[in-house]
């Protein structure tokens, strides 16, 4: 039972992750970003090429690779937010979803060729530790230590720091924002910046440990859509608990019932959940 | 009203794009010479079953290239050799799609001959257009048993039924008798649950027992319960049925858990595989449709067409199942002597043709007699191992490093 | 809607009939019913959509859910009417559940819980494979002829377009306008804004269900991902927004245009399929942001000529 425990621990942390960035694009910018896990694709390809060049360790890459993502960031923020700045909160989300979708689509055939037809999978060996009967594979403990950094830096970063207050305060009322002298464009870029650095280092730890195809981003983009709306979104802390909640129901599906069932239940519990929760908060 | 210019300029485009759209099919009919042989098909290329088959198209325009620089086939009725063509359209793995264009391909491409897309599922509602306009279908990578049962008359295929997927595999285990026990992680898709079903008979007469049985969704992601379970009962054998990115991350899981059974068999073992799992894939076992070293057929033939195609047969195993459906339209149409697409289809029911991966001939309902041999990876290359007559390597087992 | 609009799509419309009665087979009639089909959708989602401004990401659940429903009940042994007949009631039930729990939400969220619908009856759906097929799929053999599909296709796509132009000149029209303005002021004007809600979204569903009945007689399969799918639930947003005309004709034109795009471009251009369909989604999404904004400086200009 513990070792399903651990299993779901570390499977969560890669869903945790995949989700804060989505969650925190959606709630500072009201941007549904389809090109999430495409990005995260993209991130995945660039660390296999390089591996094949120079034997990086997981962390090393994700170091030097996140300057690369901000700037990714900063692109996608002149395609699917900037344009859209001035419309109604409802136009300017179709119109996100719009662009976000065609830039996926563009993505895809990009990473195809880039990359080629076939699954990502970066075959990193690290050794299995035995702890007291407990099996603790090597690489999935060293992901899931490098998650909770990352989130814990990014919780840092917007409740500790001027720039993250900046992005909370544009999240919470645009236009009071604004009368403070903040800039909404750059903070917003900033912002995405930020989401598009996890959407990256997901990409890494979910090639790593689970192959990947050059077409699934948009089905990873479904699956952090999934966690965010469990989680809330805004905020790092909900799509990060939901991403671990999710993790230990997974892992626990062939346990506790069959696992075709799991998808039913997953599902099923997030959508009652989500009526409920949204019911609840209009009373 | 410039914004009312847009919006007009707009509109027109709108209309002149639909417009274009039925022009373009018109257009295309008349401009296709008749002096070629037109072969139509679909491949995945985009959609779930686009990282096994995507680049296929570039395996069909190599095989054209290769047969038109020699000539190209001859067509008696024509007197001469005719070049192929091969028109291609993406079905995005989907059924429908893949349906929509092969009415396209009969109604507009006027496609003397069909080769049938990726998967069961897809194929399945893909030959319906095939029957429907009389037009002959050779089915490749499907093998469910409920295509063939419809009783269609204008479909085969060059591969085995599902059913009898490893049945050279489980004569092996039954000839060397170390196995009693076979546990089975099964994905909960069309292909992998037929092979399943299959081996799951094949078992019970090679006279082993079923001890665990795990069918898991294609999405899963934690094997740490089944592992667990599978660990409990100690099987001689874990035989995964399912396709490579589920394979992937259960052995990778499984090696991590030290799950140490004396044999992992996986039925989709490419390249893919082995290079996702690196060192974890050694030993694994798997079913190939070939290998080098295997000398059915015309080898140079499909190792030129791969080569021009710049395909790996490692990362894309089912390659030589396609080049068998070539080699078969290409022995039909020069033993029809014909286009015709009775006389072809008449043709192919009574065909006996020697291909690069062994003699396809096809029963009543269509189900041909290719199947697949079991390979193992031994040394990082992919060896046959069953039966001895076509064996590259022998079998090493227990197999399984840890 | 301008009478020019009007008469645009009574032209439209009538266009589809016509071609659904001439070309009925063959690869033409397929794509004549995929642009009716694609229609019926960018038209039903549209009422909401407008009215409601609620952005669905899942409006394929009805389509599913219909096609289901009559696959299920013509497989059990009930001919065709009889079957269709009982699927739309099976199915009314059902998008009348789905509508129920989604009237309580707005914006984003209801976005996202939508989505969420779509994917569980997917999951569902390749569940219960006794019934369904599972991930495989439910086939039915051919129970109408393509010309009477296409027909009862385009006949559907007519009554959509009715119900969507009287939707909106109807009492329940102002109403959901004035819900998805405030929804507190409409009701503190005695709007019961969540029967508006549910009565728009049930106008959408059944429509769609009804299109999915079709769509399953017409091509005899439907599997979990094809039916509940989000590539045509985006279909349906693309189209009932990509032409920024309001009333019919602007889903109307938009399904001509998404579906004839995604055809030329899938079947005459030589790979980057993908790329060329996302430019053009981009481009589309880029003009309704640029046209915005125009037409925002325009205003401005007007409002307030010191600002030039």
């Amino acid at each position: 039972m513990i070792q399903v425990l651990i299993s779901g621990l570390f499977l969560g942390s890669v869903y945790a992750l995949l989700a804060v960035g989505l969650s925190l694009a959606f709630g500072i910018m009201g941007v549904l970003n389809l090109a999430h896990g495409s990005l995260a694709v993209l991130a995945a390809i660039l660390y296999k090429k390089t591996l094949v060049l120079y034997p990086f360790s997981p962390w090393t890459f994700c170091l030097l690779a996140t300057p690369i993502f901000l700037g990714f960031g900063f692109l996608l923020h002149l395609i699917i937010v900037a344009p859209f700045r001035n419309l109604s909160l409802s136009a300017g989300l179709v119109a996100s979803l719009i662009a976000s979708l065609g830039l996926a689509l563009i993505l895809e055939d990009l990473l195809v060729c880039w990359q080629g037809w076939e699954p990502i999978s970066t075959n990193i060996i690290f050794p299995t530790y035995n702890l007291m009967g407990l099996k603790i594979p090597g690489l999935r403990a060293i992901l899931l230590g490098m998650a909770a950094v990352t989130i814990g830096l990014s919780t840092f970063f917007l409740k500790k720091t001027d720039p993250g207050r900046s992005m909370r305060a544009l999240a919470q009322d645009k236009e009071a924002a604004s009368l403070y002298g903040i800039n909404p464009g750059f903070t917003s870029m900033g912002a995405l910046g930020l989401a598009t650095i996890l959407a990256g280092l997901a990409g890494i730890f979910y090639s790593s440990l689970y192959p990947l195809g050059p077409r699934e981003g948009i089905d990873l983009t479904l699956k952090a859509l999934f966690i965010v709306v469990a989680g809330g979104m805004g905020n790092l802390r909900g799509p990060a608990v939901a991403g671990l909640v999710l993790g230990f129901i997974e892992s626990f599906a062939g346990v506790l019932f069959t696992y075709t069932s799991t998808d039913t239940v997953v599902y099923s519990l997030l959508v009652v959940y989500l009526v409920l929760k949204r019911s609840g908060s209009r009373q | 009203m410039k914004t009312y210019k847009h919006r007009a300029l707009l509109l027109s485009f709108i209309t002149i794009l639909a417009l274009g759209t039925i022009i373009l099919f018109a257009k295309t009919t008349s401009a296709e010479s008749q002096k070629k042989i037109r072969i139509g098909a679909t491949v995945s290329m985009s959609g779930k079953f686009s990282t096994e088959i995507g680049p296929f198209k570039q395996l069909m325009e190599a095989y054209a290239t290769t047969i038109n620089t020699r000539g190209g086939i001859y067509v008696k009725s024509a007197g001469k050799r005719l070049p192929v063509k091969f028109i291609v359209y993406d079905d995005k793995s989907d059924g429908p799609t893949a349906r929509k264009f092969y009415e396209r391909l009969i109604s507009v491409d006027k496609a003397d001959i069909l080769l049938g897309p990726y998967s069961s599922p897809v194929t399945f509602a893909a030959s319906v257009a095939a029957e429907e306009n009389k037009v002959p279908f050779i089915a490749i990578c499907a093998n469910s048993d409920k295509i063939y049962n419809r009783g269609f008359k204008w479909i085969v295929c060059v591969i085995d039924a599902a059913p009898r997927y490893t049945h050279r595999y489980w004569d092996m285990i039954k000839a060397e008798g170390w196995a009693k026990t076979v546990a089975f992680v099964v994905e909960d898709t069309l292909h992998p649950q037929g092979v399943y079903r299959g081996a799951k008979n094949l078992v019970d007469s090679a006279g082993l027992k079923e001890v665990s049985l795990n069918v898991l969704p294609a999405n899963t992601h934690d094997f740490t319960a089944a592992i667990m379970k599978i660990q409990k009962t100690s099987p001689d054998i874990v035989f995964v049925s399912a396709n490579v990115p589920f394979s992937i991350a259960f052995m990778r899981q499984a090696r991590e858990l030290s799950l140490t059974p004396k044999e992992f068999h996986v039925i989709h073992h490419g390249g893919v595989f082995k290079n996702g799992l690196g060192a974890g894939s050694e030993g694994v076992v798997g079913q190939s449709y070939w290998t080098q070293g295997m000398n059915y057929g015309n080898p140079e033939l499909f190792t030129e067409v791969m080569k021009l195609s710049g395909i790996s047969l490692d990362d894309f195993p089912w390659a030589p199942a396609y080049m068998m459906a070539f080699e078969t339209a290409t022995q039909a149409i020069e033993r029809a002597g014909s286009l015709d697409r009775e006389k072809l289809m008449a043709t192919l029911k009574q065909l006996k043709v020697m291909t690069v991966g062994g003699v396809v001939s096809f029963a009543e309902n269509g189900v041909g007699t290719i199947n697949t041999y079991p390979s193992q990876i031994i040394g990082g290359q992919y060896h046959i191992i069953w039966p001895p007559e076509v064996a590259t390597a022998r079998h090493e087992y227990p197999g399984s490093k840890n | 809607m301008k009478p020019w609009q009007m008469s645009l799509s009574i032209i439209i419309l009538t266009a589809l009939m016509m071609s659904s009665a001439v070309f009925s087979k063959g690869y033409v009639g397929i794509f004549v019913f995929s642009l009716i089909i694609n229609g019926t959708m960018a038209v039903s989602y549209d009422i909401p959509g407008r009215s409601l401004g609620l952005i669905s990401l899942g409006h394929a659940v009805f389509f599913g859910l219909g096609a289901y429903c009559f696959g299920i009940a013509y497989s059990n042994g009930f001919s065709f009417f009889p079957a269709l007949i009982l699927s739309v009631m099976l199915s009314v039930v059902g998008a009348l559940m789905v509508t129920f729990l989604m009237a309580g939400l707005n914006h984003g969220y209801y976005s996202l819980a939508t989505l969420g619908i779509l994917i569980i009856f997917q999951r569902l759906f390749e569940t219960l494979e006794s019934l369904t097929g599972g991930s495989a799929g439910l086939y039915i053999p051919e129970t109408l002829s393509k010309l009477h599909c296409n027909l009862l296709a385009a006949f559907l796509l007519l009554a959509t377009a009715a119900c969507h132009a009287l939707f909106f000149r109807s009492r329940w029209g102002l109403y959901s306008k004035e819900t998805e303005a405030s929804e507190e002021a409409a009701e503190a004007i005695g709007i019961p804004t969540r029967t508006v809600k549910i009565l728009c979204l049930m106008t959408a569903a059944i429509p769609a269900c009804m299109a999915g009945m079709l769509h399953l007689a017409r091509t005899s399969h439907v599997s979990p991902v094809s039916g509940f799918s989000l590539t045509l639930s985006i279909t349906a947003l693309l189209a009932s927004r990509v032409v920024p005309v309001k009333g019919l004709l602007g889903p109307l034109l938009g399904a001509l245009l998404i579906t004839a795009a995604e055809e030329v471009i899938w079947t005459k251009f030589e790979g980057f399929n993908h790329a060329w369909f996302g430019l053009i989604l981009l481009v589309a999404a880029l003009y309704q942001g640029i046209d915005f904004r125009r037409k925002k400086t325009i205003s401005a200009a007007v409002e307030n000529p010191l600002s030039r």
